[in-house]
């Protein structure tokens, strides 16, 4: 790892603070709990609001508040088992625990049924699909085993960059692709960071991919690519 | 030139007045946090923490999320209110009335307010 990864991999203080109070969390320290909640309310709100609107839900700002104090209750049961050296924080590695809080409050949501037009009840359904979609990055793994192509662009992006920072260039790579003009905004309420962070660290990923690329020749065809260019 | 360009149209003052401003603002007794915004989700998790061992679990509860809120260990927070660690230990564990909580939480901090919405729930044990 050159000097400039080593620095840009360097946690924050946020990040430090964050495993503070895990560690805290773990050791039964219920102060911990609250200082989880106050001071990283931004981030909890968005992982609840994200959750609500993937499922057509409006939530008032009581109920986010609400729905955060038990995302922290849920989170410092499993404080123990998060490890912050991958990066990730605990409501993204925990998301499918903070979707159970959400959908606990949010419950079966649909529209009254005489608000139905009749004509729409009468189209076809669509295809069924996943209610799980797992994260793009994990689909990447999986293809890569397959496709050598896949697998050449995944070694590279595993030098170069951290595993948070592998799953909001590809997230972003995905939007993009969906026609999302604002992939940052949409990548980073995921992960919870600011579009300007997100946009930062792709760009970074993709100057050292065209740097690995210019520097090993294993690795030189994918300079080539249109989404290291 | 407009009205907004003349000289004496910005804030007067010393040079290090907004800073010195915010600071007292946050000094007056008006401006320090009544402590409202953590009434309920401190009712919410007296049901789900631990109770503290002593009998004055309200002070406990109210000093640990007033602690937890400045995001600062038993250390750090006995140093900023001129307590010792073995003091916060006791507050937390519920074995000081909030008679006798040192008077600096007591005009610092929301601790009173919170012990006043927490004496009317039953005991969490």
């Amino acid at each position: 790892m050159d000097e400039h990864t080593a620095e840009t991999n360097a946690p924050t203080a946020r990040e430090v603070l964050l495993a503070q109070v895990m560690a805290d969390l773990a050791a039964g320290d219920g102060a911990a709990l609250f200082t989880l909640r106050e001071v990283f309310r931004p981030e909890l709100t968005r992982a609840v609001r994200s959750v609500a609107s993937t499922r057509g839900a409006r939530l008032s700002a009581d109920d986010v508040d609400e729905l955060i104090t038990e995302v922290a209750l849920v989170l410092a049961t499993l404080a123990g088992s998060w490890n912050p050296e991958f990066r990730v924080p605990p409501w993204v590695w925990a998301r499918h625990r903070v979707m159970g809080v959400v959908d606990n409050h949010v419950g079966q949501w649909t529209r009254p049924l005489e608000l139905v037009d009749q004509g729409v009840l009468e189209q076809a359904d669509p295809a069924a699909s996943s209610s799980e979609e797992p994260w793009v990055v994990e689909v990447v793994e999986q293809v890569a085993a397959e496709h050598p192509g896949v697998a050449l662009l995944w070694d590279a992006v595993q030098r170069v960059a951290s595993e948070r920072d592998r799953m909001v260039f590809f997230e972003v790579l995905v939007q993009h692709s969906l026609g999302d003009r604002s992939a940052a905004v949409t990548v980073g309420a995921m992960v919870g960071l600011s579009p300007e962070a997100v946009r930062q660290q792709v760009g970074r990923i993709r100057r050292r991919i065209r740097e690995l690329a210019a520097n090993e020749p294993r690795f030189a065809e994918l300079a080539d690519l249109a989404i290291v260019a | 030139m407009s009205a907004l360009e003349v000289p004496w149209a910005g804030p007067v003052g010393l040079p290090a007045a907004a800073a010195a401003d915010a600071g007292s603002r946050r000094r007056h007794p008006a401006g320090r946090a009544s402590g409202s915004h953590l009434v309920a989700p401190l009712r919410r998790l007296v049901e789900a923490l631990p109770e503290p061992q002593g009998p004055h679990w309200e002070v406990a509860f109210a000093v640990m999320a007033v602690r937890g809120a400045q995001a600062r260990s038993r250390s750090g927070f006995a140093a900023a209110y001129g307590l010792s660690t073995e003091e916060v230990g006791g507050l937390e564990a519920g074995s000081v009335p909030l008679a006798s909580v040192p008077a600096p939480l007591r005009s610092l901090t929301p601790v009173d307010q919170l012990v006043a919405q927490l004496e009317g729930l039953p005991h969490p044990a």
